[in-house]
């Protein structure tokens, strides 16, 4: 048995190396550069955890990460939500062209981060889509720049989240409830539950393996965001849209500060490890 | 698991401690004071390599000149390598350190790229050649200091000369003509008032004064530093800029300004959705005629005139006071700097003379450019922007007026004071509270107050 066990081993071995080289590796040369006062290119200097402490007390970092929050809503909570919705919806009726419903709603996956920022970018803008429908149905009240709006640029950014993940999960769900057995549906329309009930007796309890995934995607794109950020916003107006993937591109590259971005870069992968750890403990319990 | 947890800590250790020493690398030796410059070239064959980022017409300018100095030095050749600039910032230090560094090489001014090429004892100082080839009696003393570093890499302004540029850039006002003729107001401007009532004017009968996309939060900061440029006296603020001893941004020219800027915000005379709308797509409705003014950069003038044509003009921003002397946030462009590694610096620095020499303007101009060197360089198409910024440009560098940009002061400038115009636009920050945020950034990376 232990012998067995060393052969296994081995076979991971080669699997391994290529994780150690790639991933591993460079994440321990993140961690130790975070310790270092350096600029890219010069003889850096040892500062111990100053980097840590320093950017922990920089207010602009600590609302990158309270918008990282707000994201966790718009990339995660709601999609996860929209997608059980829409899920159960599609899977209890049998609609014409699901096909072609399943691919719309699916391909905001599909398209680069790049194209869909540009997109929306325009879509926002004072003359753009948006503001051409409010004023179509008469709320020309409420039109405005939307990505230079101090209160509304976040949510609007969230929105294209909500908007790219929501077809993410929707698929996911629609796999998980075709993998419910047949038989529990029938069992609770015996029993004489409703939709309602049918979808917290049944549905509910059987994606919960598919909920920990949806769940565990959706939250490291919403932490991990930047490319979004980085095309439609830069981070303003003023900081009201700066997140720490962006701060850590600013401090990084714009400012020469490498040691500093290696701090964040380091705090919020473990920030993400913990949220992932939660989801995924939380999920293996009983709904 | 808990072997795989421990093989991973493991490992983590093995890589720091084989990697444990600081990161990056001390500075190469410097290169000895030039030594025996020589304006003499070598008869054996030659081949220098050039990097740089310009684009379209200008980059045609280089080739076009590297062309016509093989033609005069046949044994020489000049290769100019273009990369676009956003990899090129990222990738200079590591291309400079290399072996196969090129020759002759862009560097932006201040601490983006020169400062660290400086550091590391990349650049190779020009000081010799500058009085070789006479530089000094070529160039406004102001087009060369953005170009100096002192020796450690630390401040710039002074110290020894690390590049010559080919041509500069400027902000000032762009204007619709048709809606100038309509509103009866007519340019240029004799002093900042004559601007305002104009602007007061337009914001009367309807129309968006000031035209701006800001949604990238730097096209903002060119209008508060052209206001700058007029109320606070020109040594003042190079000396901030360049971060000397006792500069501060809190002094009565910058406060008016900021003031100024945050009026003209507040009384409509800037577009209401400059925030959410991009540099590019700010351009895109001036030119569809929404905006009588833009405050923007010689950057943007090729599309403004082809996309107008004969419709725009161009003007600066006008002084305080009438009759003093124009000036104008600028600069040079990215110099172009020579290695410490070439083996042929003194061919190197020929070309770089070539290229700037009164003779070859033309060629420059052609290609977009505003030369540094030669005033009459070339004839713009009457009525156009081309014809006021070529003006403008001439006063500006008469009087050696060029204001450099606010974001070089300080490595994480752009990214403190940018987003505080953003506010301050929005009226979500006080003039006094962007000063100080300002100064603070600086005082702290300056290490003095």
């Amino acid at each position: 048995m232990r012998a067995n066990s060393r052969v296994a081993y081995l076979y991971i071995l080669p699997g391994f190396l290529v994780f150690a080289l790639f991933v591993l590796m460079p994440l321990g040369h993140t961690a130790w550069l975070s310790l270092y006062d350096w600029d890219g290119i010069t003889l850096g200097t040892w500062t111990g955890l100053d980097n840590y402490t320093e950017q922990l007390a920089d207010p602009d970092v600590r609302t990158a990460f309270s918008h990282s929050m707000v994201f966790l809503f718009f990339f995660a909570a709601l999609p996860v939500g929209l997608g059980l919705v829409l899920a159960s919806v599609l899977s209890r009726f049998r609609l014409r062209g699901l096909g072609f419903f399943r691919t719309v709603i699916f391909l905001p996956q599909v398209v680069t981060a790049v194209v869909v920022g540009i997109a929306w970018r325009w879509m926002y803008a004072d003359e753009g889509t948006i503001n051409q429908l409010l004023s179509a149905v008469g709320l020309d009240g409420l039109a405005r720049a939307w990505l230079g709006d101090f209160t509304w640029a976040l949510p609007a950014l969230g929105l294209v989240g909500t908007w790219v993940m929501s077809g993410l999960c929707m698929v996911l769900f629609l796999a998980g409830i075709s993998k419910i057995d047949a038989s529990l549906y029938e069992a609770a329309r015996v029993d004489g539950a409703g939709p309602v009930r049918e979808f917290f007796a049944v549905t509910l309890p059987g994606l919960k393996q598919e909920m920990a995934v949806g769940l565990t995607l959706t939250t490291i794109a919403a932490l991990r965001s930047f490319d979004l950020v980085y095309v439609t916003t830069g981070g303003g107006p003023g900081n009201a849209t700066n997140v720490p993937g962006f701060e850590i591109y600013k401090l990084a590259f714009r400012q020469g500060a490498v040691g500093e971005a290696c701090a964040v870069a380091v705090m919020l992968t473990v920030l993400i490890f913990t949220v992932v750890l939660l989801i995924t403990r939380l999920l293996r319990e009983k709904l | 698991m808990p072997l795989t947890i421990r093989t991973i800590a493991g490992l983590a250790l093995i890589t720091a401690s084989v990697t444990a020493c600081a990161p990056g690398a001390a500075p190469a030796e410097a290169p000895d004071a030039v030594k025996a410059v020589s304006s003499a070239l070598p008869t054996e064959p030659v081949t220098l390599t050039l990097s740089h980022f310009e684009e379209g017409g200008q980059g045609k300018a280089i080739e076009l000149l590297a062309a016509k100095y093989q033609q005069l030095h046949p044994n020489i050749t000049i290769k100019p390598t273009y990369t676009a600039f956003a990899d090129y910032g990222k990738n200079i230090k590591l291309q400079m350190s290399s072996e196969s560094a090129p020759d002759i090489a862009q560097a932006g001014q201040a601490q983006t790229m020169q400062g660290p090429l400086v550091q590391a004892g990349l650049l190779r100082p020009l000081d010799e050649y500058a009085k070789l080839y006479g530089w000094s009696e070529r160039f406004k003393p102001g087009l060369l200091d953005q170009a100096r570093f002192s020796k450690d890499g630390k401040t710039f302004g002074t110290g020894e000369l690390y590049g010559i540029a080919l041509g500069g850039n400027l902000v000032g006002v762009y204007y619709n003509r048709d809606k100038l003729a309509k509103l009866g107001i007519t340019t240029p401007f004799k002093d900042l008032a004559a601007f305002q009532d104009a602007l007061a004017k337009a914001k009367a009968a309807g129309e968006t004064p000031i035209q701006l996309g800001n949604l990238e939060a730097w096209p903002g900061n060119h209008v508060l530093s052209d206001l700058i440029a007029q109320y606070e006296p020109h040594e003042n603020g190079l000396n901030w800029v360049y971060g000397r001893k006792g500069a501060t941004f809190d002094s009565p020219g910058v406060q008016q300004a900021t003031k100024t800027l945050a009026e003209w915000a507040k009384a409509g005379y800037i577009d209401s959705s400059a925030n959410g709308t991009s540099d590019s797509d700010g351009v895109g409705k001036f030119v569809k005629g929404k905006g009588v003014f833009m405050v923007s950069g010689s950057w943007n003038r090729s599309r403004i005139d082809e996309n107008m044509d004969g419709k725009a003009g161009f003007t600066a921003m006008p002084p305080v006071k009438a009759g003093d002397p124009i000036r104008a946030t600028g600069a040079t462009t990215s110099p172009f700097s020579i290695s410490a590694k070439t083996r042929y610096p003194d061919v190197a620095a020929n070309f770089i003379d070539f290229m700037t020499r009164p003779e070859n303007a033309a060629t420059l101009f052609q290609g977009g450019y505003l030369p540094v060197a030669e005033r009459d360089a070339g004839i713009s198409k009457a009525g156009s922007a081309q014809e006021g910024l070529v003006e403008t440009w001439q006063q500006v560098l008469a009087d050696d007026g060029l204001a450099l940009y606010l974001d070089w002061a300080t490595p994480s400038m752009g990214d403190t004071l940018f987003p505080a115009v953003q506010q301050l636009i929005a009226g979500k920050t006080t003039p006094d509270e962007l000063i100080s945020t300002v100064q603070e950034n600086w005082a702290d990376e300056r290490g003095n107050g």
